[in-house]
């Protein structure tokens, strides 16, 4: 079935809630949007994307929690975060996937990548899964690291300085949820996001 | 099918009831007097005795966890915390009570293996009643006792270590063991010694309404290796059965100690476990555990990596069927710069059973480059089965790494269909893909527990126990 | 042009270069071939900077006689050395032109640079989609080994070390690869193949070729040590 997309950028939204209709296809992009988000799969063929960038500094604490919640057949849901903590700053992310009974074929997952900057910020992340229906698929992975070493020496290799190295690969880390998303809404959603990628 | 049906129920050889011959119980209920009474029939030193108390404080005072599985229905009062079978223990097998070394029998020690075991100690109504430490460990200087011995005959070692990794405010379930603790196993290891058969430790639980608390202290010195194994079996019964264990592990600069459990308590029983190691420098901690049976369990082994390069492993493999709940996890402190920690977690719910997983990876601030890894896996097998996986990682250290992955999903259909088509039934073929599913934990575990949970999973794919 | 002086390596407490000398000169070809896990790519990486090789401290490396040693890797880079990787890694949400274009700084143009990428990677045959994509995230080994040649020709350094170039490419992009070098690369460029094929060693024709084993220099030799390889191998060492 061929789906439109939609492309919401919901950074500003006052609304928590958000539940997708019969075969709806929809992108979700929230950038330093902090508190605790619901989507609701209560409508059979319901496919939602939710990007999710979170960048801590200074002294900020964010925190945020997305659960997506699968309740109709053949629904689909994908949640892909990134957050970097620089400086004194802390980033709390909490998510939960929740499948039904009943909810079969669904295909739900979460992704969580953080970066930690400096010596004294601090991420913690605990993405949940409850599931009650058997025939789904469903899985999450979180990672929280430094930059990596390996990159940033091919980068270096180059002639590109190790501060330069660094932002390059800090930027690279960002965008490429701007990539992902331009692979699935339309490129020019990216562009109603007024993030220019070198791919433009 | 009938046939089949019987000799699977036969199978079961270990639903079956001994007569009690305890020699010594206390009433049912606890009470600062019970807890006087146990250590009075144990002649303790009057500091075990302080902690006791004071623990049996702490037990009354702290509600039950609000996280985690059902334990509302467990009748605290309705329970008989101390039996002991026999006055004093035997030295060899033939000392063994009869009705003890029938079970043994059913349960399938064979005569050969029993002067094969490097030193056996075995657990009947809480109270060790055999123990046999052969002349290679002895020589050696490895002490493998129960730990009321222990505490006689090794009381500075014991109070050194005793209570300090896992104290009694700890959580509920370890203030009632601290309170009440009876049996379970001393193991010191001198620096340098490899011990190189696994020590195993066999017991059950035997009467109605019945709390087993063993408390196991295990000390391996600088550069020691030891394995300590555990596989218990438990009777049938109507009413509730408490299990609540704690096993405190130190493994000194260099050490290795791993420690595989494989449980398969009766539904009735709820397995409540504390069980947590301290790693120094350089050392290894891997805890192997397989949750089998029993209708509820709660378990998160935990290793605390204290020193430079220390290392820790968690391989859990836990199958919740019908009326079960395995509650189980594992929890990672890195403390120290240059540690590492793996976890591997299968899962398997079958025909209403709930598995959740529940981790902890905690950097502290000094643990430079430390490495963390999970990776949970569940199976879901038939309607109304849960799986729940609840891991949490936190890092106040920017050179430190910490990657999770879990997934779950049913036995794939097309997997299935090919099996079958070679001629196996679907419980045959449901039976190989979730056996293939556990290998990389089963794998660690030794050959005999090994055939052993291969044989419990067939069953329980078959779907005629419990 | 690149001197290495009685170059020893170790990884953690393991020696796996021993005391390897040799000149290479300005403008010439050079194979370096050996079993392995002779050590080859450690010589790359080492003589490259990586971090995670020590070199030991009567070793020297130097650079139209500036020594290396004691520099980080993007100033070797900047005095001209470049390397190609063997296993190029994925940059996720970096594509090529976001790297040149820093590495570049100062000496291109970005719309030139723009410009340079398009011809090169037409004349390297490479999709043009690959170049909005991340770099190397889910390209093949053959494409991994163009970009890394793009990059090597755009960086024009005065040597340039490629680490089995050939390696997870197919006859037709090989072919390609070693035509497109021989035209963009300049004749002052030193250039050091490490390769195990005998094909490479007759599209790149060396002036010269050196086996390591075990982490030692064994021999050096023009043809008549490249045609003993082909035929027995690298027993005889």
């Amino acid at each position: 079935m061929n789906k439109h997309t939609l492309f919401r950028d919901i950074s500003r939204d006052t609304k928590n809630s958000y539940a997708l209709k019969r075969n709806e296809r929809i992108v979700f992009f929230m950038q330093d949007r902090s508190g605790e988000l619901v989507f609701h799969m209560d409508a059979p063929g319901a496919e939602a994307y939710v990007f999710a960038i979170l960048s801590g500094s200074g002294t900020s604490v964010s925190s945020l929690r997305i659960t997506s919640i699968h309740s109709a057949p053949d629904t689909f849901s994908r949640a892909i975060i990134r957050g970097i903590a620089d400086d004194v700053s802390a980033i709390t992310y909490n998510g939960l996937i929740r499948i039904e009974p009943g909810a079969v074929r669904s295909d739900a997952s979460q992704e969580i990548r953080s970066l930690i900057l400096s010596p004294e910020a601090s991420v913690s992340s605990q993405p949940a899964l409850e599931i009650l229906e058997e025939d789904v698929h469903c899985n999450h992975s979180a990672t929280l690291s430094p930059l990596n070493d390996a990159e940033r020496f091919f980068i270096e290799t180059r002639g590109v300085s190790e501060n330069q190295a660094k932002q390059l690969l800090i930027k690279g880390f960002i965008n490429d949820i701007f990539f992902q998303i331009s692979d699935i809404a339309s490129p020019d959603a990216i562009k109603t996001l007024g993030h220019v990628t070198s791919a433009n | 099918m009938n046939d089949t049906h019987d000799n699977l129920i036969d199978d079961y050889r270990y639903g079956f009831s001994m007569p009690e011959t305890s020699v010594h119980k206390t009433g049912t209920g606890l009470d600062a007097s019970v807890v006087n009474e146990i250590s009075a029939i144990k002649h303790e030193p009057d500091w075990m005795c302080q902690f006791r108390l004071n623990a049996y404080d702490i037990f009354q005072s702290k509600p039950l966890p609000k996280w985690g599985a059902d334990l509302s229905a467990i009748d605290f009062d309705s329970i008989t915390y101390y039996l002991k079978a026999t006055e004093g223990q035997a030295k060899s097998w033939n000392d063994l009570p009869k009705e003890i070394k029938e079970t043994y029998d059913r349960i399938g020690v064979p005569e050969a293996e029993r002067g094969f075991l490097a030193g056996v100690s075995a657990q009947y109504e809480s109270e060790v009643v055999y123990e046999s430490i052969n002349r290679e460990l002895d020589r050696q200087g490895v002490i493998f006792c129960d730990m009321d011995t222990a505490l006689k005959k090794y009381p500075e070692k014991v109070r050194e270590y005793f209570g300090t990794l896992i104290p009694p405010h700890d959580n509920k379930f370890a203030a009632l063991n601290s309170a009440v603790w009876s049996g379970g196993s001393f193991v010191y290891i001198p620096k340098g010694v490899h011990v190189h058969l696994p020590l195993q430790a066999y017991f059950r639980i035997n009467a109605e309404a019945f709390g087993q608390f063993e408390r196991t202290l295990i000390i391996a010195d600088e550069g020691s290796f030891v394995h300590y194994t555990e596989g218990c079996t438990a009777p049938i019964y109507r009413s509730s059965s408490l299990h609540s264990a704690v096993v405190e592990i130190f493994a000194k600069k260099g050490a290795r100690v791993r420690y595989t459990t494989v449980q398969n308590w009766s539904k009735n029983i709820y397995n409540l476990v504390t069980k947590r190691a301290r790693a120094d420098e350089d050392a290894i901690v891997e805890w192997v555990d397989c949750n089998i049976g029993s209708g509820i369990t709660m378990k998160y082994p935990a290793v605390y990596l204290a020193g430079r390069g220390a290392r820790g492993e968690v391989l859990s493999i836990a199958y919740a069927g019908r009326e079960q709940h395995q509650d189980t996890g594992a929890k990672m402190v890195h403390l120290a710069p240059d540690t590492s920690s793996r976890v591997i977690s299968k899962s398997i719910s079958k025909d209403g059973g709930q598995t959740s997983y529940r981790g902890l990876i905690h950097i502290a601030k000094g643990a430079e480059n430390a490495r963390a890894s999970v990776v949970c896996d569940a199976l879901l097998i038939g309607q109304a089965s849960r799986s729940d996986t609840y891991p949490s990682m936190d890092s106040k250290n920017a050179s430190a790494s910490i990657g999770h992955e879990a997934t779950v999903e049913k036995i794939g259909t097309e997997k299935l269909l090919y099996l079958m088509s070679r001629g196996l039934s679907q419980s045959d073929a449901e039976g190989l893909l979730v056996n293939g599913f556990i290998e990389p934990v089963a794998k660690e575990i030794p050959f005999e527990y090994a055939i052993e949970l291969n044989r419990l999973i067939n069953l329980e794919m078959e779907g005629s126990v419990g | 042009m690149l001197t290495l002086n009685n170059l020893s390596v170790s990884i953690g407490n393991k020696q796996i270069l021993h005391g390897i000398s040799f000149h290479f000169e300005t403008g010439k070809t050079y194979a370096i071939m050996g079993p392995n896990g002779s050590g080859k790519s450690t010589l790359a990486s080492a003589v490259m900077g990586h971090p995670d090789f020590s070199i030991h401290p009567e070793s020297s490396i130097n650079m139209e006689n500036d020594p290396l040693i004691g520099s980080a890797p993007h100033e070797r880079a900047k005095k001209g050395l470049a390397l190609s990787f063997q296993a190029p890694l994925a940059l996720p949400g970096i594509t090529l032109f976001d790297l040149m274009r820093v590495a570049l700084e100062g000496k291109a143009d970005p719309v030139d640079l723009h410009q340079k990428i398009d011809a090169y990677a037409r004349e390297l045959d490479i999709n043009e989609e690959l170049l909005k994509r991340s770099l190397n995230e889910g390209f093949s080994g053959g494409e991994r080994k163009k970009f890394e040649t793009l990059q090597i020709a755009l960086l024009d350094p005065k040597v340039a070390i490629f680490d089995e170039i050939d390696t997870g490419v197919d006859v037709d992009a090989l072919r390609t690869i070693t035509a497109f070098l021989a035209t963009h690369l300049s004749e002052k460029t030193t250039k050091i193949f490490i390769t195990h094929s005998a094909k490479l060693l007759k599209a790149i024709t060396p002036d010269e070729i050196l086996v390591i084993k075990n982490g030692h220099l064994v021999a050096t030799g023009g043809d008549e040590l490249a045609h003993s390889i082909e035929t027995s191998g690298f027993d005889r060492f």
